[in-house]
């Protein structure tokens, strides 16, 4: 499911529950923020399936996490593991961009 | 009282002039400008005055500089901004878009700028605002959605009740990369940066004001150690005051010629002349006797050091050391080069204010013009000028001609539309001798003399010589000598004149 490749496939054997950490900062309960969340979860649900967690924050709540984390524009999604960190603009309806910029490897 | 647009006092020199008060309180300002023209300084400079002087807090986001950068960039300007910000009165911040970030996947919002600004401006009770530039940090990102964005977050300031300044450079098509004159509708300001001559200027120039009348002209400012100045000479020939008290010329005879009484106090005089014809004599002659009339003087000189003027005057009997050690002359020295024009006149001004000189005098003022008069240097000039008379300030300067310049054109010489009185000295060569004559070409309000007369210069100063008229007309040199000795009847009138200026010459 996840990569056809034997080293990729190897790794992927590997991971633990959790490898990949995401982090997903949103502003209040719109539109955007909604299709955000459910683009992404679509995404990861597909291609992590349940080897991933991602925690939503929604800025106004937690305005330090904004500057601690230089959030600018929303939804803003980082990937905090696997290193390097891998930082994202947009309600990520744009799939294939998403895909290719997480490093996704399909088939 | 609600119609009347309110306004944020920015404490710039000049800049609160040209807007009449500042900027409009509790909106957005566009300062646009290519790199280095002084957006980040004059924003600061509206955080740090809105501090300092009207205890109104601020907020700095800056998307360029670094905050350590901007720190040390705006302490070696004379900024104490660690001060500020320690006292909880300044939130600084370096904003930017993050590292390995990859562009937009769908569309997106800038709540995250919101929230961080909302923080910012709890934080310290913020009523100033600066985004420093706002197109550079979201330069990556898709215009069009950034568009509606930023159009959401002018109008947020405004609901936030603060009077924010956004920075942008410069663009292409639009006046700004991202069209944002378009957005912020109610004042746009444009700073560019000029090099003519090889000498750059800074200018300043209000483009649009929504509501409020401004200065339609480009103002060239400084950007110095201490502060940033706009150089506004607006409106001020209007109230000129115009005095009918006079100042003596500093030469017995030259008084003669302007009814006896000199010029006008606060008016401009320009002595003009080819090389040699004793221009800066008269200058000093003029600076000399209002020392000795107990008024200071301001000495502009940009051809001699004053040492070297010192000297050579000495050796015409004028002897301007005394003065300069009771502080009633003081000179300004500079190599024109140096620096721009309005620097030049903005230091001047600067020790006008401190001096209060009654007479100043500018030797030469050609110099200034290296590549002759241009419209930008004469218009400088005018306004200055206007400024000096608002002073009520006599100035005297003298302007280099070439030879045959003023059988071309003898009432443009560029600047002499803009005096007050106009005196030519004039090389004259006849039969191997060269001579100096004078007249007084205009000199408005007054019945002038339309004389030329002899003009000598000797140790014991400067005297004119009346006209001496014999065979084939006016007598000069040794063609008048000799007249002199044919004449049976001495001519005692004049003899006397020419012993009496000699004598009466340390009294004037």
């Amino acid at each position: 499911m996840i990569s056809d490749t034997p080293t990729s496939n190897q790794k992927n054997k590997n991971r633990k529950k959790g490898e990949f950490i995401f982090q997903l900062f949103i502003a209040g309960n719109t539109p955007i923020s909604i299709k955000a969340i459910s683009s992404i979860k679509a995404i990861f649900e597909k291609y992590y399936a349940d080897n991933y967690t991602l925690d939503v924050f929604d800025i106004y709540e937690y305005p330090g996490l904004a500057t601690t984390e230089e959030v600018l524009a929303v939804p803003y999604l980082i990937r905090k593991k696997p290193l390097p960190e891998i930082r994202m603009i947009g309600d990520f309806s744009d799939r294939e961009k998403v895909i290719d910029e997480l490093l996704i490897l399909t088939k | 009282m609600e119609n009347k647009l309110l306004k944020s006092p920015s404490g710039i020199k000049g800049f609160d002039d040209i807007t009449f008060g500042g900027l409009p309180l509790n909106r957005p300002t566009l300062i646009v400008g290519s790199i280095g023209s002084g957006k980040t300084f004059l924003s600061m400079e509206y955080i740090i005055n809105g501090i300092e002087l009207y205890d109104e807090p601020g907020v700095f986001m800056t998307f360029e500089e670094k905050t350590n950068e901007l720190l040390e960039n705006a302490s070696s300007l004379g900024f104490n901004i660690k001060k500020l910000i320690g006292e909880n009165k300044l939130y600084l911040e370096h904003l930017e878009i993050g590292h390995n970030v990859s562009k937009e996947a769908g569309t997106y919002k800038i709540d995250g700028l919101f929230v961080r600004l909302e923080h910012a401006i709890e934080k310290v009770k913020a009523k100033r605002v600066v985004l420093d530039s706002l197109d550079t940090l979201f330069a990556s990102l898709d215009r069009n959605i950034l568009r509606t964005e930023f159009k959401r977050l002018f109008s947020w300031l405004k609901d936030k009740k603060v009077t924010a300044i956004v920075t942008a450079e410069l663009g292409d098509v639009f006046l700004t990369r991202m069209g944002l004159e378009e957005l912020i509708a109610d004042c746009v300001i444009e700073l560019s940066n000029r090099v003519t001559n090889q000498i750059s200027t800074r200018r300043l120039r209000v483009l649009k004001y929504r509501g409020s009348a401004h200065a339609l002209n480009e103002y060239p400012f400084t950007i110095d150690e201490n502060r940033l100045t706009v150089f506004p000479l607006i409106s001020q020939g209007l109230q000129q005051p115009s005095s009918s008290n006079r100042i003596y010329t500093g030469i017995p005879q030259l008084n003669e010629m302007l009814e006896n009484k000199g010029f006008y106090v606060g008016s401009s005089i320009l002595v003009s002349g080819t090389a040699g014809t004793g221009k800066s004599s008269l200058l000093a002659a003029f600076a000399h006797n209002a020392c000795m009339n107990d008024q200071t003087c301001l000495f502009c000189a940009f051809e001699e050091a004053p040492n070297q003027i010192i000297r050579n005057m000495r050796s015409i009997g004028l002897d301007l050391q005394p003065h300069l050690q009771s502080n009633k002359i003081q000179f300004y020295f500079a190599r024109p080069t140096l620096q721009n024009l309005e620097l030049h006149f903005m230091a001047i001004k600067e020790i006008i204010g401190v001096l209060q000189p009654k007479v100043m005098v500018l030797d030469p003022i050609t110099n200034l013009m290296t590549e002759g008069p241009n419209s930008d240097v004469r218009s400088m000039l005018t306004r200055f000028i206007d400024y000096l008379k608002t002073q009520q300030i006599t100035v005297m300067f003298s302007a280099a001609i070439t030879i045959g310049s003023i059988a071309r054109s003898p009432s443009d010489e560029g600047i002499s539309s803009m005096v007050d009185t106009w005196i030519l000295v004039e090389d004259i060569a006849t039969e191997g001798e060269r001579n100096r004559g004078i007249y007084v070409m205009k000199s408005r309000g007054m019945n002038h003399s339309n004389e030329m007369r002899e003009f000598i210069i000797s140790s014991n100063g400067i005297t004119l010589l009346p006209v001496t008229s014999g065979k084939g007309g006016m007598q000069i040199g040794s063609k008048r000598i000799g007249a002199e000795k044919e004449m049976i009847q001495p001519n005692s009138k004049r003899k006397q004149q020419a012993e009496i200026s000699s004598d009466s010459r340390p009294n004037l």
